[in-house]
């Protein structure tokens, strides 16, 4: 019996020298740079996902990029030159965005019908392309789950600049986003282009899941756009401080997940999703009881 | 040919709100059907009318946030939606998201959200003058409150602090008066009172309360519809049983308050 004292003493000191012994692999320092760059952007476009209640549309445009990736590899495989599978991602997460937002404006379909059909029809002609090219089953899971493997240095710098891309963006239109999130219609009494504004917030949405799609992958995405976001949401009631808890939280989600499935050999993808949403679960639970 | 220096205001010209034939229908349903009506610039118009009666859906038009599938408005002799900026409106309370977290002060700067332009900052004057509107309704103590966490009367005035702030030369108000007790309304149709007197701002308002509309409002509509409306400031019996139908029994407790058979 008193081998268990000793042993758990024995496992922290294997964890926190495995931790610094992760650091010393190439692809892990890159998954933990990325992680940084990708819990600024989890914090920031989440914080919009969450107060302007655009959960559902975030997540049908991340599922309809499967479709220009499933393209992207197709094409790749059978023309001579080769296509860039974010590229792919990019061309049908733009469109659908843009599609989505001006489908929800112009009030020509039910929104959230329309959402659930862009998001059936991306992950269809996804699943058809992938079928049609051979070898296309790792491929395949890794655009759903996310492979820190597969993160190149390229992938970082366009991650960097989607970074400053979104910091800019939020410092010079603050207010505007703030105003087409709380109160769509005065402000575009009030002079906003409120639709330009809009179609901006679900493009910049569209961006980051694009960037993020080896990290996390595109179904696990959202939950880093929701659940630290939704969390700090019930800390403050000030966006800007939203969006400073919200990216420590996510940065908090990241590494400890990255940490653990680097400790139990799990894929990281999910690791980090399950390791998010105990954390949210128990916050959600706490904060019933309190109440 | 017209040459010198005008006030800028004086350009304007005297025609406030021109709305010709205004239809709208909704599936097999009639929301609004050809409405006619012309203010100048200074009127101060009360809408009465029934719950569903089309009041929101014809201020949302005048805003330009809608489109209807006929007729034509016209707001100082421009498309509403290309006179941004001069026409300022107070929602009802009831259509926030209870849980958006921005505090009052916030709230009321977004009056001024369309002079900012490139800015990313509210400049010091639009700060003064959100701090002058606040206080304007009392309001100015709840400056650090969060928006949600006040009372429906209490959103109101902060609602019509933000719309103040606009300095539009036409306010429309959707029941600004619903959820406020005796004290708050006199106030607030006092404070409506002086813009419309001292400033010449046009105002329409719609609102239940016949009986403070009466006694505030220059000319008053009745709206189920149709819009029934008689250019002058007396309310009278038909014009209210005619727009409000069967639900008469439902303004009947103002009746004593009404000034209708005063003429």
């Amino acid at each position: 019996m008193s081998i268990l004292p000793v042993s758990s003493i024995y496992l922290i000191i294997d964890l926190i020298s495995g931790f610094f012994e992760l650091l010393e692999y190439t692809f892990y320092r890159r998954a933990m740079i990325t992680g940084f760059l990708a819990s600024i952007v989890f914090g920031i476009v989440g914080t919009y996902v969450v107060i302007k209640r655009i959960v559902f549309i975030s997540d049908g445009i991340a599922h309809a990029s499967f479709g220009g990736i499933g393209l992207a590899f197709f094409l790749s495989h059978y023309l001579v030159f080769s296509f860039d599978p974010l590229a792919g991602a990019a061309v049908f997460a733009l469109i659908s965005a843009v599609g989505i937002g001006l489908m929800s404006k112009k009030k020509v379909q039910r929104e959230d019908t329309a959402i659930g059909i862009i998001w059936v029809l991306g992950m269809a002609l996804g699943a058809l392309f992938f079928t049609l090219t051979p070898g296309y089953q790792t491929s395949m899971e890794n655009v759903l789950f996310g492979n820190i493997y597969m993160i190149s240095d390229v992938d970082i710098y366009l991650l960097s600049i989607l970074v400053v891309f979104v910091l800019v963006a939020v410092f010079l239109f603050y207010h505007e986003l703030q105003a087409v999130s709380f109160d769509e219609e005065f402000a575009e009494v009030a002079g906003v282009k409120t639709t330009f504004f809009y179609l901006f917030l679900l493009v910049i949405v569209a961006l980051s899941i694009v960037f993020l799609l080896r990290f996390v992958g595109i179904i696990l995405v959202i939950a880093l756009f929701t659940m630290p976001a939704s969390i700090a949401s019930g800390l403050s009631h000030d966006i800007k401080k939203i969006m400073l808890y919200s990216w420590i939280l996510s940065l908090i989600f990241v590494m400890g997940g990255l940490f653990l499935s680097y400790v139990f050999d799990f894929p990281s993808g999910p690791t980090i999703t399950l390791f998010g949403g105990i954390i949210f679960i128990a916050y959600t639970l706490a904060r019933w009881v309190r109440v | 040919m017209m040459i010198g220096v005008f006030k800028k205001e004086d350009k304007l010209g005297k025609k406030a709100l021109t709305i010709e034939g205004v239809h709208l229908t909704k599936g097999e349903n009639d929301i609004l059907r050809d409405i006619n009506l012309e203010l100048d610039r200074g009127d101060f118009l009360g809408i009465i009318g029934p719950n569903g009666g089309g009041k929101t859906t014809l201020l949302k038009i005048i805003l330009g946030l809608l489109e209807p599938d006929k007729g034509k408005v016209r707001v100082f002799g421009k498309r509403p939606s290309s006179f941004r900026g001069k026409v300022s409106y107070v929602p009802q309370h009831t259509d926030f998201d209870a849980e958006f977290p921005i505090n009052v002060w916030n709230v009321v700067l977004m009056g001024r959200i369309g002079r900012l332009g490139l800015k990313p900052f509210y400049s010091r004057e639009d700060k003064r003058k959100a701090k002058k509107a606040l206080k304007k309704v009392e309001m100015h103590r709840f400056k650090d409150r969060q928006f949600s966490s006040l009372s429906g009367g209490e959103q109101q005035r902060v609602l019509m602090a933000r719309a103040l702030v606009c300095e539009p030369e036409i306010l429309l108000l959707d029941e600004p008066t619903a959820s406020v007790d005796e004290k708050i309304k006199t106030s607030t149709y006092e404070l409506l009172k002086e813009l419309n007197e001292k400033r010449n701002k046009t105002i329409i308002l719609v609102s239940h309360d016949v009986g403070f509309l009466s006694s505030y409002v220059e000319k008053v509509a009745c709206l189920n519809q149709d819009l029934i409306y008689h250019g002058s400031g007396e309310l009278t019996h038909e014009m209210i049983e005619e727009s409000y139908g069967c639900e008469m029994d439902v303004i009947a407790h103002t009746h004593e308050n009404m000034k209708m058979e005063e003429s």
